[in-house]
């Protein structure tokens, strides 16, 4: 049976039967290919969500079908490297996460995995740069060879 | 000091000594109950390595394959590049390249990932020149199988 108690001329419920917050577990969402929104390098989101969320992107680049398969390709990805930031509400930005390739070179496939976490109301961003620190998304001879290879964002709730 | 209502002819107590809320957690070493899935393995295999989460919190996992160049008779050129794809309900959610010399003896792969209660989860290791479809897979010709389990320890949230 609730119980009520007389504020002004209102009686107010003061229990309930929900339980007090005591277990912390979450849900993933997806933002890889296929998926209804896909989220790539080099454009800002924000935690909109009311709850903390981890991101675990991977981004990379097919070398083959989006630069070549010589030895001029391969030098151009070797040792690139993802950088995630996130930028609080009063501006202030933080580096979280910094990725290198350091593989072998012959890989047909570039792929970086920052994983970091994003508070409430923060915005995050993850910029690929080749060895040479040159922004990828800059790059006039191959401006879409950064993809998306997968992409998840872990909600944090308390149960 | 407690307050109390009026209800149903009864006092009752309406002030409770709640706990604060914090995060906990306890570690469990899982390395000798789990294993990377061999996709070469028969179905019943495989599915043995598809675990789920039944602790009915959410856990970290932090598993570690890898591959004894050495021990399994293989080449500098064989394991170099090699990496790992962790999933949780057949999704992607990390992945790990060994990004070290080729020379290192041992390839060892760390992956870290959620997992919700009641999901499953499991994790594939591939060769370098991917299409997701060169899988390392199968034992030597010892009968050891070639991508063992290093660590993999479970954080479960309390």
């Amino acid at each position: 049976m609730p119980i009520r108690i007389r504020e002004g001329n209102t009686w107010k419920l003061i229990a309930n039967d929900s339980g007090i917050p005591s277990i912390v577990t979450g849900t993933y969402s997806y933002y890889g290919p296929g998926e209804s929104t896909e989220k790539v390098a080099n454009v800002t989101y924000t935690n909109n969500t009311s709850k903390l969320i981890h991101v675990s992107a991977t981004i990379g680049i097919d070398r083959n079908a989006s630069i070549g398969s010589g030895q001029n390709a391969k030098d151009l990805i070797a040792g690139s490297y993802v950088l995630a930031s996130i930028t609080s509400p009063q501006n202030v930005t933080t580096e979280v996460a910094n990725i290198r390739d350091n593989g072998n070179q012959n890989t047909k496939y570039l792929f970086l995995n920052p994983q970091f976490f994003v508070p409430v109301g923060y915005s995050y961003i993850i910029k690929l740069y080749d060895s040479d620190d040159n922004h990828w998304s800059d790059s006039t001879t191959y401006p879409n060879a950064v993809e998306t290879f997968a992409w998840s964002e872990f909600k944090f709730e308390l149960q | 000091m407690a307050v109390h209502l009026r209800k149903n002819g009864v006092w009752t107590n309406i002030t409770f000594d709640i706990t604060p809320f914090a995060v906990g957690g306890t570690w469990s070493d899982e390395t000798s109950n789990r294993l990377y899935r061999d996709t070469s393995d028969t179905d019943i295999e495989q599915a043995k390595r598809i675990y789920t989460n039944n602790t009915g919190k959410l856990i970290l996992v932090r598993a570690v394959p890898g591959i004894d160049r050495v021990a399994r008779g293989l080449s500098t050129n064989d394991i170099s590049g090699s990496y790992a794809i962790a999933y949780v309900d057949d999704v992607e959610v990390a992945r790990f390249r060994d990004n070290g010399t080729n020379s290192a003896d041992k390839l060892r792969i760390e992956l870290q990932f959620f997992v919700p209660n009641n999901s499953e989860y499991y994790i594939k290791v591939f060769k370098k020149n991917h299409d997701q479809s060169q899988t390392w897979q199968g034992d030597d010709s010892n009968g050891d199988t070639y991508v063992e389990t290093i660590e993999w320890f479970e954080f479960t949230f309390q």
